[in-house]
């Protein structure tokens, strides 16, 4: 069982100081408190080669994020079919921490959209695509 | 607590000092004080010692005190026992009083008393005038703690207590939190009810006593049964209890120079803590106890920064675990935000803290906080 104290404690898939934004990156907020997801992501051959995150917030928060990340570099699955559930059953979250899940899920399919509507363009903007 | 963990979580409670549990293993086999026979009668003699010890170190005499389960049942004795004969009247305290002394007044308020909940300064602290102005002919109570739990306020009982001197509202103090750090003497401070606690001061949780002016007797039981305390507090005593408090008092008289060290200690540790960028400090050195140092670090999220301190005893102002709890009205009624009383971490000393610990823990709290600002996204 993952807890969230171990990935906590390693945030992996965080966005280094000497690691740009990319163009394919999207920020996710909520209502419920200042927290908020950053996720940008890198593309090679069609497919996800990277995803890197910046948040602020609770553990939970964070631990979201990284783990949506992982599941994009890694997963090799389609992320636009990822629900905010499968990241809170992943990090046995509680009902109240699933505002958490829901900014991962959505700063991750946004950034996703933005690489496949901004296509083979140069795009240098970023934006907050929802408030969840 | 394992061996690398660092303890600074003293106004929660403090560990047992050695010599007071020790003291407390031997009277574990005392008898029941109240038996007349001579084993009975051994353990009411201990018993009196302790009463002795323990008045005596605020300033009373023995009949002066009743024994009680810790500071909250001598809150709720002083509070609810102190006015129940009367008809709802006026009650002026403060709103960063314990939950303790908050709660009972609050059931007060229900019953129809009128109730005037003062709100400290920047500081924490609430001017001795800001309590006396509200008091009116028909006021029955004014409860202000000695100092606070989370910020270490200290507030001026002396100055209050002279002032009520000649009303015939009851003084109640909460002196939970000074009874380690800050000297008390219930006649020069004009009190007429004071709780008191042992685990406070390295003594056993469980135990605290009720410390009432000489000649009081308007006081009601809030319980019923064998008498005992003169019928103040029934039940039978637990004389290891009582003898470890008194112990625990008689460890403090030894260790006379540890306010003045730890006061010393919780300096160095601002000195450090007040490097990371945006940290807030909540209270003046001048006008908090010793032992606590409540900081805000804004801009972060207090729960992560907590998560992040897996080896550092410390709480958040309040019992605020996970999101959506409740933050500190006490840092709330300073002043502070919600985010920023989520925000803030109390650190709190005691005598076996050493600076070694407190390097320890200013390099962890500063890797904690850089680690988060870290990951923070740029402004948008
Ligand atoms: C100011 C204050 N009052 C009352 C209490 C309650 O004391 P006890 O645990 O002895 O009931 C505490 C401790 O939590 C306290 O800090």
């Amino acid at each position: 069982m993952e807890t969230l104290r171990a990935r906590f404690e390693t945030l992996r898939w965080a966005r280094g100081a000497d690691e740009p934004i990319t163009e394919a990156t999207a920020r996710a907020t909520t209502p419920a408190s200042d927290d908020v997801v950053e996720i940008s992501l890198r593309f090679c051959d069609g497919g996800i080669e990277s995803a890197r995150f910046r948040a602020h917030g609770s553990p939970a928060t964070l631990c979201a994020a990284d783990w949506a990340c992982e599941y994009a570099e890694t997963g090799g699955a389609d992320v636009l079919t990822l629900c905010a559930t499968d990241v809170a059953e992943a990090l046995h979250l509680a009902r109240i921490q699933m505002p958490a899940a829901l900014m991962a899920v959505d700063a991750l399919q946004a950034a996703y959209r933005r690489w496949q509507d901004v296509g083979a363009q140069e795009h240098q903007s970023q934006q907050t695509v929802s408030t969840v | 607590m394992s061996d690398q963990s660092i303890y600074l979580d003293h106004a929660a409670t403090t560990p047992i000092d050695p010599v007071v549990a020790e003291q407390m293993a031997q009277a574990l086999h005392l008898a029941n004080p109240a038996s007349a026979h001579s084993a009975g009668r051994l353990a009411a003699e201990r018993v009196e010692q302790a009463r002795a010890t323990v008045a005596g170190h605020v300033g009373a005499a023995s009949e002066q005190l009743i024994w009680t389960s810790g500071a909250t049942e001598a809150d709720n004795l002083a509070i609810l026992g102190g006015l129940a004969q009367q008809a709802p009247a006026h009650i002026v305290t403060a709103r960063t009083e314990h939950k303790a002394v908050l709660d009972p007044i609050r059931q007060l308020e229900r019953g129809g008393w009128r109730v005037t909940w003062l709100k400290p300064g920047a500081d924490g602290v609430v001017a001795a005038a800001d309590v006396l102005a509200p008091v009116q002919a028909d006021t029955r109570l004014v409860s202000v703690m000695h100092v606070n739990n989370e910020t270490g306020a200290v507030q001026d009982i002396a100055a209050i207590g002279r002032q009520l001197a000649d009303h015939p509202a009851l003084f109640h103090v909460d002196a939970a939190q000074s009874l380690a750090w800050l000297p008390i003497d219930i006649n020069a401070m004009g009190i007429d009810l004071l709780a008191l606690s042992a685990h406070k001061c390295h003594g056993p949780p469980g135990i605290g006593a009720l410390v009432m002016r000489r000649g009081l007797v308007r006081l009601r039981p809030l319980m019923h049964g064998g008498g005992q305390e003169r019928g103040l507090r029934p039940g039978t005593l637990a004389p290891h209890q009582i003898v470890g408090f008194a112990a625990a008092v008689r460890r403090l008289q030894v260790c006379a120079d540890a306010p003045d060290r730890v006061r010393a200690l919780r300096e160095h540790l601002w000195a450090g803590l007040s490097r990371i960028s945006g940290v807030i400090r909540n209270g003046q050195p001048q006008s908090t106890a010793p032992h606590i140092l409540n900081a805000t670090f804004a801009g972060l999220n207090g729960e992560s920064l907590l998560f992040g301190l897996p080896g550092l005893m410390v709480s958040q102002g309040s019992a605020c675990t996970s999101g959506g709890q409740e933050s500190s009205y006490v840092l709330r009624a300073l002043g502070r935000s919600d985010a920023e009383a989520r925000a803030s971490l109390r650190l709190s000393l005691g005598r076996t803290t050493t600076v070694a610990e407190i390097d320890a823990a200013v390099a962890q709290i500063s890797n904690a906080a850089a680690r988060l600002t870290a990951l923070q996204p740029e402004a948008a």
